[in-house]
């Protein structure tokens, strides 16, 4: 008697009612995607807009972006609050709840989809941005600063964007060069224009990291080839990624060049040597 | 370790003080240092803060700098900031510290910057000092191993990060179109 119920609720998947119940879920899927995608060109020429007509000033900047990607990962909230509201209960009407999980897992995996999407798009929008606000505010490095002392022209490093010591040439006076905020700012912002050229070895990364985390958990016993490969593959990657990175970032700022190698060697250890350590490669 | 003479406690100071408003020259002068030489010394402890390890002592020590800013060489110097106590005596309830972070969290959503000393009258080192005290409560009970505490502590924060949640969700009902809003199943 049990199974009879169960045998009229299953084949009710094959019903009418039920097969548009899933096409319409798709279609609100679609919609979403759509959205999405369609959101991304006008936040970034929104984020941009907003540094000029905000006096570049770079908090105000950053919250409008924040305030906008808010809104993206809305999109997955309104995903899932829709399946647990709306379409979950009425296909419970057709299945079983766990044949729910295909349905649901549609929904998830999109969701899930536009965190690591608006990462990659966070790094090229920051990265224009920056660059903007360097092509902006490096103007001020470029005027003229004169000695105190005997008002000969000064030459002012151009990628120190702190306060710092400037010999005079003409009567060997040391001056001290006091920036202004904007020229202090770029300091921060040469992080984000180094990311945004490291780009294609970011992708590489990311995607030898998940192809290593994509292999299933080992057990006692099993070939450890495959897993060693990838964790090889990975670090390669990872290595290079944080290379460009240091490397571009050195190019501004000229006192970083020493330390590339070693900044390398710690930003490796918690991005990628923790990981190893805890894998099933020492199990 | 030192950089120019001064020790990871000292860059700890510098930077709670820094963010309570203390200006770059009046850091210097502390450490009897010029402008260039405190921003280049600065500049180092900036980068050695990422080799540090996460809960360690040093740390520890940095959040310990924000809930007491004024020891060390900064004790004696006027215009330090004072130590959390004081900022206890002008938000003593866990009730405000929720409300300035949910402000802050939902305003954020709808791209607004909140100034925490406009809006409270108190500076960013204050407002992480009402964090890590209340952090620091909610930890203690957890680390004692008292559940009936720690559920109680639990219940409290939901219950005031829901009425402070829904106010500013109120207030900031108008700006918050969603960009999903029109697509309906």
């Amino acid at each position: 008697m049990f199974g009879f119920g169960n045998k009229e609720k299953k084949d009710k998947t094959k019903n009418p009612e039920y097969i548009a119940l899933v096409e319409k879920w798709d279609a609100f899927l679609e919609k979403i995607e759509t959205r999405f995608k369609e959101s991304l060109a006008p936040a970034e020429e929104a984020v941009l807009d907003q540094l000029e007509d905000g006096n570049y000033d770079m908090i105000s900047n950053m919250t409008a972006w924040s305030g906008i990607k808010s809104q993206l990962l809305q999109l997955s909230d309104k995903i899932e609050t829709t399946f647990d509201d709306k379409v979950g209960p009425k296909m419970l009407e057709y299945i079983e709840r766990y044949d729910l999980i295909d349905q649901d897992q549609k929904g998830v995996v999109l969701g899930e989809s536009f965190r690591p999407r608006i990462e990659r798009f966070e790094i090229i929008l920051e990265g224009k941005v920056a660059q903007r606000f360097f092509d902006h505010a490096i103007q001020f490095l470029n005027e003229d600063f004169h000695c105190t002392q005997c008002n000969g022209k000064l030459e002012v490093k151009k990628d120190v964007f702190r306060s710092h010591y400037v010999g005079c040439d003409y009567c060997n006076t040391t001056n001290t060069f006091t920036p202004n905020n904007k020229i202090t700012e770029i300091r921060w912002v040469v992080d984000n224009i180094a990311k945004h050229k490291a780009l294609k070895e970011w992708d590489e990364k990311e995607l030898a990291r998940k192809s290593c985390k994509s292999i299933r958990s080992l057990r006692d016993g099993d070939d450890k080839t495959e897993l060693v490969n990838a964790y090889n593959n990975w670090e390669t990657k990872e290595k290079a990624f944080w290379t460009k990175y240091f490397t571009e970032r050195a190019t501004y700022v000229s006192e970083y060049k020493d330390t590339i190698a070693h900044d390398v060697e710690v930003k490796m250890e918690w991005a990628f040597y923790d990981d190893k350590k805890r894998s099933d490669l020492y199990n | 370790m030192e950089i120019n003479g001064t020790t990871f406690e000292d860059y700890a100071l510098a930077s709670a003080n820094a963010a309570a408003g203390m200006s770059k020259d009046e850091i210097a002068k502390v450490f009897g240092m010029e402008l260039p030489v405190w921003e280049a010394t600065e500049q180092q402890w900036i980068g050695k803060m990422s080799e540090l390890t996460p809960g360690g002592p040093e740390m520890q020590f940095f959040g310990e700098a924000f809930m007491k800013p004024k020891q060390g060489k900064f004790a004696n110097v006027e215009g330090a900031a004072d130590s959390s106590d004081k900022t206890l005596e002008k938000y003593p309830k866990w009730s405000h510290h929720i409300k300035m972070q949910q402000h802050y969290a939902i305003a954020d959503e709808v791209g607004i910057q909140i100034d925490i000393q406009k809006e409270y009258g108190i500076s960013m080192t204050e407002y992480a000092q009402l964090g890590m005290h209340w952090g620091g409560i909610f930890r203690e009970a957890m680390m004692g191993g008292d559940n009936e505490k720690m559920q109680k502590l639990s219940k409290k924060q939901d219950k005031l990060m829901k009425k402070w949640g829904d106010h500013f969700k109120e207030m900031y009902k108008d700006q918050n179109s969603g960009i999903g809003d029109d697509i309906d199943f």
